[in-house]
Parts: structure tokens; C-alpha cells; sequence
């Protein structure tokens, strides 16, 4: 047998290189938002993420030029970069980084053999390690618009969950009133939806996910009044970035669709119990991580490798 | 196997329907005009065989009919190989795979076929020609009529269905050739007793006419089944149309099922006329073939020939033999078009077509997952080759997948799961034959143990006798006194 002609629906090679132009919208409106920060937190993250790749593959003696084309390490590089404050330390992320390609990627055998998803593990080594330096974000320059504190993010996850927002604008918040929030949703969603139709994201993951945030928000809502509500759990936060972006990794998924839908749905659910009971304010990071711990065992009960019967 | 039978029977059957989700090919498909190139011009046949054993020959310059041997095990002298046409053997050489056999084809020998149209005779005169199924799949067709039959096949299962989307020799039998498929299905049903027939169609061809047999004493069903790759697999085909999933290994007539390519059918009907197929439809197409046509050549002709037919220049093409997806590389030009070559590939060099596209590691999309038709889940089965911790319990799905390459097909990181596959299924196999040579051996050891403790108790039982009847004989004495008598009547006996 010799070499098929290309008929994949798409590339390995260039997946990750759409997963970067998708969130371009994003990190776009983040730096609208933010300033100039974030750009440099953004190359910041991506540099460090590419050198510890590149010298890491040097120093085990592997090829670094075709590891680090792959992109997959600039993916983990931006999304960290997007999930922390515009005047995040450089130290910091150097150690998300660190954690990201050294400890998630390579300590389980490189691309592909990942169990944790590197971006959170990274995310979530610094969120730990440094809580005061990813707590305190700028204001934003949506406040005129929006006529707030200029708070968004998890920090406003965090003033709500502390009772600390004013109440008009914690109803506010509740109703949908927080532009910045809204408007990153938004550039999630729109780079989301475009990597859904190129099938570079898996809508089996996507639609369980944001099922269950909207259905277990809604039975928490019930439970707990003074809660955040459906509407912030579902654009506040990561929840839509989350969605398109991270828990779509496919690496770190269970492969299968039901499989798939539980995963989802598990980090889901994870994600309002952390968020409206847990110790930090938004669990998505901590959600994925567990959900990843989940997915060998849920392939394992779901995925036979012979499928039928 | 009486539940085939069974099922409600019609003009089409609303079985068919697709147990997996097929690759849409539709982009690679061919469309071929409905004339064919008659290439019926070597006076030179080459025969492949395929052996990796050392080979002797006949004689050169023996005339042969087909069916003769004209090949020998070098060593224990058993016929390797026989004639498929008819001629003046000319010489056997090596080649890539095994030995060509070339037979000059003589025209009055050429033409001679079966007299006799008997069942015996029929059966004997497709074993003489050692006729494979024209499906591609490269089985006797002898061999699988007769275990079909002898097995009480029920139903005949005449496979229309291009597995490959760019090979068109099907479909074209279905429009211009049913009458031959008419008295092949004749054939089959004084052959074998046959209480249905069924013609599977792809649902592109569906409005198209179904071949009817002459008595018509039985009623041609069509079952459409969905386009896409893999169509034609039978296997797969069992499974969507009477849903019987077949364990590794496991034939359909085993369950009770002849599947038969529509082309063999229509060779065997020619045969019951009384005339000698040697050709088949080819689908000559490619970068280098301005007009993808059908052909009609001689099996055995070589395939430079073919090119030659159609113009097309030798020294800058690259030629395939098979479809777009499971095709292997021609080494020579010499090789022959043998009964299961369902097509060429003629790729201009240099255009890319066999470049190798850099393998990624498996990012576990699931692509692999719904395309598989033997419902295996790929990814995990690579995962396990990756380890290289090949377990014992899982050998069934190895042995399951038939390689068809649809994995490979939608697999983003270009992994060659199929040939991965295959590997582990070949030392599946060869493990297999070895326990086997093991278990007989075994077998043997302790059928010699059992005959040797055997003798070795009746010799004792014997000397027990012996011993226990010169006791009764003279209880009062004692074994050195007889010894002792014994002794001295040899030595009188000498000294008399």
C-alpha cells in the first residue's frame, strides 16, 4: 500500500494554528479592554511556552522544529496568557509555562499522550501558587460604557460570590449589564463558532458543556437564590472559552460520543459547584483538570475497543 | 441459516442501510464513457505467481491448455502453479513478487472451451481456470462455489456495489452485460440450490435494470445500499443486508451466503455457454490518462500493453494497480492484468501521488471511530500498537479489521493505522500456525509416549507371564536351578 491522497476533514498540523486565529477576536478585545498589557503578556506566555518546548527538546536530544511548528505549545502559551491579568509578572508566567509544557505535556510523553489539558494545568499551577497576582485586574475601558467598576472576569465572579459588588450592579451583572464580559463572550463565541463549522472543534463537546452550566446554574439558582444566576454562569467567567476553547482539546477528551457528552457535562457541573460552592470563584480550570482525571475511565466504560456489543 | 430465507422477500429490499458512517468519496469518483477499449491484442501471455518458494518450470516450447501445471515446488516437485490460457509455453522468470510465466498464445488453442456444460463439468472447467473473483479480492472461484455449495448455501448475493469510487467496471455490467449475469445466475442455481437471489446495487444506481435468470423460477431482489467507502465489502455487506456480523475469518457460506463480484457471475454465465472467458473490464485512469476509460483486456496481458492501447508514454508515469484507496504499486511494466486487477492508476511522475505525508501523533479526534465498518475503535487500537502490548483477548478485532483504510482515510495525523493493522494481524496469524505446528507436535510426542508406555507394560505383562508360568510349572525350585538346567541342555545340544 503507498500514501492516500489528503482526504482528512482537516490537518493535525494545522488544528492548532485555527485554534490561534480563532481566538485572535478575543485577545483582540481583551487589549481593547485592557491596553497593551495583554499583548505583552500574550507574547510573554507564547515566548516561554516555545523556548522551554524548544530547549527541553534540545536537551532529550528530540527534534524541536517540528514540535514546536505543531503549535500546540503557542495555544497553551495564548490561552494562559488570556486567562490572567494584563500586568501579570513575568516570573509567573514563566512558571505556568513551565508547568504547562514540562509537567502536563512532556512528563506523560509529549503531544498526544497528555492526560491534563497543559493550558489549565499551567493556569491552575499559578492560580494556586500566586492567587493575589491573577486576582486584581485593571479597569476596564468598557466602563463608560457599562457604567461599573470596570470588574470583570473572575474577579467579578469573586466580588459577587464575596457579596462585595454594589447590588444594582450585581443585578446588572446578572442580567447580561456587563459589557466587557459580554463582549469577550462574544469573541469567544464568534472564534468558537468558526472552529465548530471548520470542524476544528467537536459540537459534541461544546453543546453538552453548555447544557449542563445552563441546567445544573438553573437547579442551583433554585437552591440558592443569592447566587450568580444562569445568565452570569453562562457568559461570565470562562464559561463560553472554556467551551470552545479548552474543553475542546481533544487530546484530553475521552474519545466517543457518549463518552464525550458525559465528560462534558461532568465539567459542566463541576464548574457551578466550584464556582457557587467552592473555594475559588471561577472553577473552570479546576472543572477541566477533574474532568480530565475522569476521561481514561469514562473511555474505559464507553469505549470499547470493539464497539458493538 | 434457514432465517435468510425467511425475510419478507421483493423487488427491492428496504435492508439496506448503512451500519456505519461511510467516507463521501464522491470527489475522487470517475466517470467513464460507455465504450470499451477492446485490448485483446497480446500474442503474449504473463502469467503471475505468486511464490516465495523456488520455482521449476515445464519445458519451454510445451504446448499447454489452461488448467495445466506449469509450475513446480522446486523441492517436493507438487504443481505450484497452472496454465489460465492456452498456448506454446514460451519461459518463466523471477519478478517482484514470486515468477511470470510467459505463454505464447496460440489462436487455435486459444479458443478452445468447455464442450461440456454439466454441473460436474462446470465446476471442473472453472477450477482448470483457475478463475478469481473479479471483485479484486483474489479468491478461486472454484474453491468458493464448491464450499458454498457443499455447505447448502440458501443464497446467492451478487455483489454490484464498487467498493473504490473511481473504478466503474461494475456499473457498467450492470447496464450492458445482464444477460450474461442472467445465465450466470443459471448456472449457479442448477450448481447449488438457491432459494433467493439477491443483486446489492449502490443507491447512485439504483433505477438500473436486475439481471434476469432464464427459467425464472426465481425472483431477483435488489438491496441498495449507501454510496460511500467502503461500498462493496462483503463483510460489510452480510452485515446491512441480512445483518449477520461474521467473526474473524468466518466466510459467508458459512452462514449460508455465495457472494460473488457481478463480473465472476457474468464469466460464469459465459462459461455455461460454452465459451471461454480469458479478459476482464479494467478502469484505466489517472493523471496521465487524458479520457478515464473502461478496457476490456486479456488476463495476463502485460500492462505495458494496455498503455500502449491508450497512448500513453512509459517513461514518465508511475502505474497502480486497484483504486484510489487500496492500490499497490506496479514494479515493472511487465506485470500481467490478472483476474482480480479491477483497475490502473496511471500517475504522471512527479506529481505527488505517492508522497508520504508527515505522521503527526494521534490527537484522539474520534474521526476513526464512526468510519470503521467492522465497528472497531481504531484510536484504541493504535494506542495499543503504540505501546506495543498486544493483548491476547483483544486478537478477535485484529483479526477483524480488513484493513480498508477508511481510518486512514479521515485520520488528520496521517497515521498508517490500516498497515499497523495488518502487521499485528499477520503475527496474529503466524503465531496461530505456529501453536498449531506446536499442538500437532505435541500431539504426536504424546501419541509416541502413550505407544511406548504402551509396549513397554505388555513387554512387562509378557515377562510377568513367563515368569509367573515357571513358577506354576516348578514352584519347589529355585531361579538358579532352572537357569542352571536351561544351561546344560544348550550345551548338550551343541555338543550333539
Amino acid at each position: 500500500m503507498v500514501a492516500l491522497k489528503p482526504l482528512v476533514k482537516f490537518d493535525a498540523r494545522i488544528v492548532m494554528w485555527a485554534v490561534i486565529v480563532a481566538l485572535l477576536p478575543a485577545t483582540i478585545v481583551q487589549t481593547w479592554a485592557y491596553g497593551l498589557g495583554v499583548l505583552l503578556v500574550v507574547v510573554t506566555s507564547v515566548a516561554a511556552c516555545v523556548a522551554i518546548e524548544a530547549v527541553f527538546l534540545l536537551y532529550v536530544g528530540r527534534e524541536a522544529k517540528a514540535a514546536v511548528a505543531d503549535g500546540s505549545v503557542w495555544v497553551a502559551g495564548l490561552l494562559i496568557a488570556l486567562a490572567v491579568p494584563p500586568d501579570t509578572g513575568t516570573l509567573v508566567l514563566i512558571v505556568a509555562a513551565a508547568f504547562a509544557v514540562l509537567v502536563a505535556k512532556h512528563a506523560f510523553g509529549g503531544l498526544g499522550h497528555n492526560v491534563f489539558n497543559p493550558a489549565m494545568v499551567g493556569y491552575a499551577a499559578i492560580l494556586v501558587s500566586f492567587p493575589l497576582d491573577l486576582a486584581i485586574w485593571p479597569t476596564s475601558n468598557f466602563v463608560e460604557v457599562s457604567n461599573n467598576d470596570g470588574l470583570t472576569g473572575a474577579t467579578a465572579l469573586d466580588l459577587a460570590r464575596q457579596g462585595l459588588f454594589p447590588d444594582a450592579r450585581h443585578e446588572a451583572a446578572r442580567a447580561g449589564g456587563d459589557t466587557t464580559s459580554s463582549a469577550l463572550a462574544v469573541a469567544y463565541l464568534v472564534g468558537g463558532l468558526a472552529l465548530v463549522g471548520m470542524r476544528f472543534a467537536d459540537w459534541r463537546l461544546v453543546a453538552p458543556f453548555l447544557v449542563s452550566v445552563v441546567v445544573s446554574a438553573a437547579i442551583v439558582t433554585l437552591l440558592k437564590p443569592d447566587g450568580y444566576g444562569v445568565w452570569m454562569h453562562l457568559v461570565h467567567g470562562t464559561t463560553i472559552a472554556g467551551a470552545f476553547f479548552i474543553i475542546t482539546d481533544p487530546v484530553t477528551a475521552p474519545a466517543g460520543a457518549k463518552a464525550r457528552a458525559i465528560y462534558a457535562g461532568v465539567i459542566g457541573v463541576l464548574t457551578v459547584l466550584i464556582r457557587e460552592y467552592g473555594g475559588y470563584p471561577d472553577g473552570l480550570a479546576f472543572a477541566v483538570l477533574l474532568g480530565n482525571a475522569c476521561a481514561p475511565a469514562l473511555e474505559r466504560v464507553f469505549l470499547m475497543t470493539e464497539r458493538r456489543g | 441459516m434457514s432465517g435468510l430465507t425467511d425475510r419478507p422477500q421483493g423487488q427491492t429490499n428496504p435492508v439496506g442501510t448503512a451500519s456505519h458512517a461511510r467516507v463521501d468519496l464522491s470527489d475522487w469518483s470517475v466517470e467513464y464513457p460507455d465504450e470499451v477499449v477492446d485490448i485483446a491484442v497480446p500474442r503474449v501471455l504473463h502469467q503471475r505467481i505468486h511464490s516465495a518458494k523456488a520455482l521449476t518450470f515445464v519445458a519451454e516450447g510445451s504446448s499447454i491448455a489452461p488448467g495445466d501445471p506449469i509450475a513446480f515446488d522446486a523441492w517436493s516437485g507438487d504443481v505450484a502453479a497452472r496454465a489460465q490460457g492456452a498456448g506454446v509455453f514460451e519461459r518463466g522468470m523471477l519478478c517482484s513478487d514470486g515468477y511470470l510465466a510467459l505463454i505464447e498464445v496460440s489462436p487455435a488453442i486459444a479458443s478452445l472451451a468447455p464442450s461440456d456444460t454439466t454441473k460436474t463439468a462446470l465446476l471442473e472447467s472453472l477450477s482448470e481456470m483457475q478463475l478469481m473473483g473479479l471483485g479484486g479480492g483474489g479468491f478461486l472461484t472454484a474453491k468458493k462455489v464448491k464450499a458454498a455449495i457443499e455447505g447448502g448455501a440458501e443464497v446467492l448475493l451478487i455483489n454490484a456495489v464498487e467498493c473504490e469510487p473511481d473504478l466503474g467496471a461494475d456499473l457498467w455490467m450492470l447496464k450492458h452485460e445482464l444477460c450474461d449475469v442472467g445465465d450466470g445466475i443459471s448456472a449457479l442455481m442448477e450448481l447449488g440450490a438457491f432459494d433467493r437471489v439477491v443483486v446489492t446495487v449502490c443507491d447512485t444506481d439504483e433505477f438500473l435494470d436486475l439481471p434476469k435468470p432464464k427459467g425464472g423460477e426465481v425472483e431477483v431482489e435488489r438491496v441498495v445500499v449507501p454510496s460511500g467507502y467502503p461500498g462493496g465489502e462483503e463483510r460489510q455487506l452480510l452485515r446491512e443486508v441480512f445483518g449477520i456480523f461474521l467473526a474473524p475469518l468466518e466466510r459467508p457460506s458459512d452462514h449460508g451466503v455465495l457472494v460473488l463480484n457481478i463480473g465472476t457471475v457474468a464469466a460464469l454465465g459465459a462459461i455455461a455457454r460454452g465459451e471461454l472467458p480469458d479478459s476482464r473490464l479494467i478502469a484505466v485512469r489517472g493523471t496521465a490518462v487524458d479520457t478515464p476509460r473502461l478496457c476490456r483486456v486479456r488476463v495476463g496481458t502485460p500492462v505495458s500493453i494496455v498503455l500502449d492501447a491508450l497512448g500513453i508514454q512509459h517513461e514518465q508515469v508511475e502505474v497502480y494497480s486497484g483504486g484510489a484507496v487500496m492500490h499497490d504499486r506496479l514494479d515493472s511494466l511487465d506485470e500481467p492484468v490478472c483476474w482480480s486487477t479491477t483497475g490502473l492508476l496511471v500517475e504522471t511522475r512527479g506529481t505527488g501521488f505517492d508522497t508520504v505525508a508527515l505522521q503527526q501523533p494521534c490527537i484522539r479526534c474520534d474521526a476513526c471511530l464512526p468510519v470503521c465498518p467492522e465497528d472497531l475503535s481504531p484510536l484504541k487500537l493504535w494506542d495499543i500498537v503504540r505501546r506495543g502490548r498486544e493483548e491476547p483477548a483483544l486478537e478477535s478485532h485484529w483479526l477483524k479489521c480488513t484493513q480498508c483504510r477508511a481510518c486512514d482515510l479521515v485520520c488528520p495525523s496521517h497515521i498508517p493505522l490500516a498497515m499497523a493493522f495488518g502487521e499485528v494481524a499477520s503475527r496474529i496469524l503466524i503465531r496461530h500456525e505456529e501453536q498449531q505446528k506446536a499442538e500437532l507436535a505435541k500431539a504426536r510426542f504424546e501419541r509416541h509416549e502413550r505407544r511406548t508406555a504402551k509396549r513397554a507394560l505388555e513387554r512387562a505383562q509378557r515377562v510377568k507371564r513367563k515368569t509367573r508360568s515357571v513358577d506354576t510349572a516348578q514352584p519347589a525350585s529355585r531361579v538358579g536351578d532352572i537357569l542352571a538346567a536351561a544351561r546344560s541342555r544348550r550345551a548338550a545340544r551343541s555338543s550333539r
